[in-house]
């Protein structure tokens, strides 16, 4: 294998032969390969499928001139400031198995730009909706008992104390 | 070989919400996993707690606090204790201060709000957040439940001078307090303590003093008030520190309204400039690869006076070139001929422009000469310019147009005036006749050999002066209607309006049709009818079946013009139906029931 080459084995046996410069977009991959030197050894990756590594590479082709990420990027403030660029919002419409997927590979292979991608994506999804839109959108299941759905209702109401100086005793909530 | 477990470092952001689940439940999701991420229902739990956490610090406060009322899983692990520093988190990175007094929940939920508290309502009215008062309440409760320094003074009959003081309040906006806003029960429910508290003490005195004139043991007179006061200064430091927490979240919104500005700013100008960049870009691919010039480009970006004259209504792609070149390159060769029209402009312009303004120098002088004999049909300058033969004189590249030229032009110009009063004729006659048939105009004006076939024998003044030859117009200047044979009709024909357009909006079928039916109205005749004679009559016309109502006795003129402004679809006068003018004294003021006469107006209800 040429030396600007490496190969990446997927957990369903699949194998990748990438460019270094790509792999190396993968700081646990970019250790592996110092760890391990010059070597044919294809790098088994058993957390990810052939088809998330495919489309995360794709990122990583795309990513491979960006500057490595400096340490003072990677505190809080950056992340409000910094939005998604076009490229990263098309490749990240992706179905929410695969957006996840995705999320996990970039955790797994400590790719950290992609895995703000996808954080921001599943974020942006949420923003702005409903409790119940939320559920719909990512199909989770309301589990809450009927007495824990007024005690969350009641958090939206004037402090206790003060709606019972509003209301006089006989009466009963207003809302 | 690395380890398959997560190799991002813990932080205690990750420590707390592990925290927030029992181990046991960790250890079992994350066995899980794998098999959970196949069903798309568990995916969002199937993530680990840290990219959770990485999700969350994404979202607004409020947004948060949505997710956290999905499920009961959500809800214990970001609302329990451990998980402060996510909400703390949020709230930091979002700029607020949140008071020590409050509770993270109470503070998430008095922000991110937008309903009425106590009546739920929203969008309706006008809901306003009171931090003092710890509470988010629309006018209508304001105006029930709170009360302002200034109406408590005058409304609350047992109110205790100290309340106002140690009441919580939400300062309003006068500088002097009257607008503060209380709860109005609360400050009630103070002035009867302080009361209640006074009497006790006031009491105490008073057994003290009955006491001591008895002779015996007797109670300290520094004891009374002890009590009013300790709870006055217990209510006061409440109220002050209510006061100051509200203080502290205002200036925190302030400073938050301010970072958002800040970051607005910021990002517009990075979009500016991340604008010029790709301009940049794009310009140099553009003349590196595609065969644009310095001067294709700068005639784009508008950097040449007449751009907006001629860029005209070709637009410039909104696809990349290497996403579709074609189109590229047909925008360049519009833009090269543009360019190249433009470049034409910049050299012959100045010259024509300059012989443009000798010739309209000479046109006074030319029209004066002319105007006797053409009878005053004479066009405007702009008009005069545009004639084909008067156009040679000055507007091609190799026109010469001088004082040393001009006498020798002359001629041509005067020809050209002559053509035109004659084509203006020719003009006015098939307007007569096609107002006279109802026939399209476009049909009469069809082609050059016909001019001839308007003799001015067959055409001449008594053509002209019928009634329903001529044209009405208002003057400029006036509101009332004029009637007028043509060419005199051209006198009151506005500065810069066309003669042609003039005259076709001053005659129509339609108008033709409503003058024949006052004229049968008045029983006179038409080919001998003139205007004099129905001016003779006044206001006596007027239209009973007026679809409005308004039988409003007209002058003739007035209800030609109203019949053709408001009257009956000129569909109707062709096809005959009947409708009733009448005219006569009789007519003033009444609706119906005179000597109508049978005129080819259409049925007025039918209009309407």
């Amino acid at each position: 294998m040429s030396a600007n080459k490496v190969k990446l084995s997927t957990s369903d046996q699949e194998e990748f032969d990438v460019e270094r410069d790509v792999a190396n977009r993968s700081v646990l991959i970019k250790n592996m390969l110092e760890d391990l030197g010059d070597s044919d050894q294809a790098i088994p990756l058993p957390n990810v499928s052939a088809n998330v590594l495919k489309k995360v590479l794709e990122w990583c082709e795309h990513h491979k001139k960006d500057p490595e990420p400096i340490a003072e990027d990677l505190d809080d403030n950056r992340r409000k400031t910094t939005e998604i660029s076009d490229w990263d919002a098309k490749f990240i419409q992706v179905d929410q198995e695969m957006l996840f997927e995705i999320i996990l590979a970039a955790n797994y292979l400590d790719i950290k730009p992609l895995l703000d991608v996808g954080c921001k994506t599943v974020a942006n999804m949420i923003k702005g909706k409903q409790p119940e839109e939320i559920r719909k959108l990512f199909n989770i299941v309301n589990d809450f008992t009927p007495e824990e759905e007024a005690q969350i209702k009641k958090e939206n109401e004037w402090a206790e104390d003060r709606v019972r100086l509003l209301v006089p005793p006989s009466c009963t909530a207003t809302r | 070989m690395p380890s398959t477990s997560k190799r991002r470092e813990p932080n205690g952001l990750t420590e707390a919400l592990a925290a927030s689940l029992g181990k046991q439940e960790r250890k079992q999701r994350l066995r899980g996993e794998e098999a959970e991420r196949d069903l798309r229902v568990d995916l969002f739990l199937s993530l680990p707690f840290d990219l959770l956490a990485e999700i969350c610090r994404e979202l607004a406060l409020s947004d948060l606090i949505s997710f956290t009322r999905t499920s009961r899983k959500f809800r214990q692990l970001f609302l329990s204790p451990t998980s402060r520093q996510l909400r703390s988190l949020v709230r930091a990175r979002d700029g607020y201060l949140k008071p020590d007094s409050m509770t993270e929940l109470a503070f998430a939920v008095l922000l991110t709000g937008d309903d009425c508290q106590v009546a739920g309502c929203t969008s309706s009215k006008k809901v306003t957040t009171h931090w003092a008062l710890r509470g988010r309440l629309c006018n209508d409760c304001v105006k029930e439940y709170l009360v302002s320094r200034a109406q408590a003074l005058k409304k609350i009959d047992m109110l205790h001078k100290k309340a106002l003081l140690c009441t919580p309040y939400s300062p309003g906006s006068g500088s002097k307090g009257g607008s503060d806003l209380f709860v109005k029960h609360e400050l009630e429910e103070t002035s009867v303590k302080l009361f209640g508290l006074e009497a006790n003490d006031k009491a105490g005195v008073v057994t003290t003093k009955s006491r001591r004139s008895a002779g015996k043991t007797t109670t300290s007179s520094s004891a009374a008030g002890r009590a009013v006061d300790e709870f006055f200064n217990k209510e006061q430091a409440r109220a002050q520190q209510a006061q100051k927490d509200a203080e502290t979240v205002t200036n925190g919104l302030k400073a938050v309204q301010a970072l958002q500005g800040e970051r607005r700013q910021r990002a517009e100008k990075q979009a500016e400039l991340d604008e010029l960049l790709a301009e940049q870009a794009l310009n140099k691919e553009l003349k590196r690869d595609h065969g644009w010039t310095d001067e294709h480009l700068d005639y784009v970006a508008g950097k040449y006076d007449l751009h907006g004259l001629f860029l005209g209504s070709i637009r410039r792609p909104k696809v990349l070139p290497s996403e579709d070149l074609e189109v590229w390159d047909a925008y360049l060769e519009e833009v090269d001929k543009l360019l190249q029209k433009h470049k034409y402009e910049a050299r012959v312009g100045p010259a024509r422009d300059a012989r443009l303004e000798r010739l309209r120098s000479y046109y006074p002088a030319l029209k004066d000469s002319l105007t006797n004999e053409l009878d005053g049909v004479l066009p405007g300058f702009d008009e005069f310019k545009d004639l084909p033969a008067v156009k040679e004189l000055w507007e091609g590249e190799d026109a010469q147009l001088d004082d040393s030229a001009w006498p020798t032009q002359v001629a041509v110009a005067e020809q050209a005036l002559r053509d035109f009063a004659e084509e203006m004729r020719v003009h006015a006659i098939r307007i007569i006749l096609a107002a006279d048939s109802g026939g399209a105009l476009t049909r009469l004006k069809a082609d050059s050999p016909k001019i001839k076939s308007y003799p001015a024998k067959k055409y001449g003044a008594e053509f002209f002066t019928c009634i329903t030859s001529q044209f009405i117009c208002s003057p400029s200047g006036s509101s009332e209607n004029v009637i007028a044979p043509y060419p005199s009709v051209l006198e009151h024909k506005p500065a810069g309006k066309g003669v042609v357009f003039f005259l076709e909006s001053g005659l129509s079928f339609k108008a033709v049709c409503a003058l024949r039916a006052i004229l049968v109205a008045a029983e006179l005749d038409e080919d001998t009818a003139t205007p004099g004679d129905l001016d003779k009559l006044g206001r006596a016309f007027s239209w009973p079946e007026c679809p409005k109502k308004c039988c409003k006795s007209r002058t003739w003129l007035d209800m030609v013009t109203s019949l053709v402004g408001h009257g009956p679809a000129v569909a109707y006068l062709k096809n005959g139906a009947r409708a009733k003018l009448v005219c006569g004294s009789l007519a003033d003021g009444e609706c119906a029931g005179a000597s109508n006469a049978d005129v080819a107006l259409s049925d007025a209800s039918s209009d309407s």
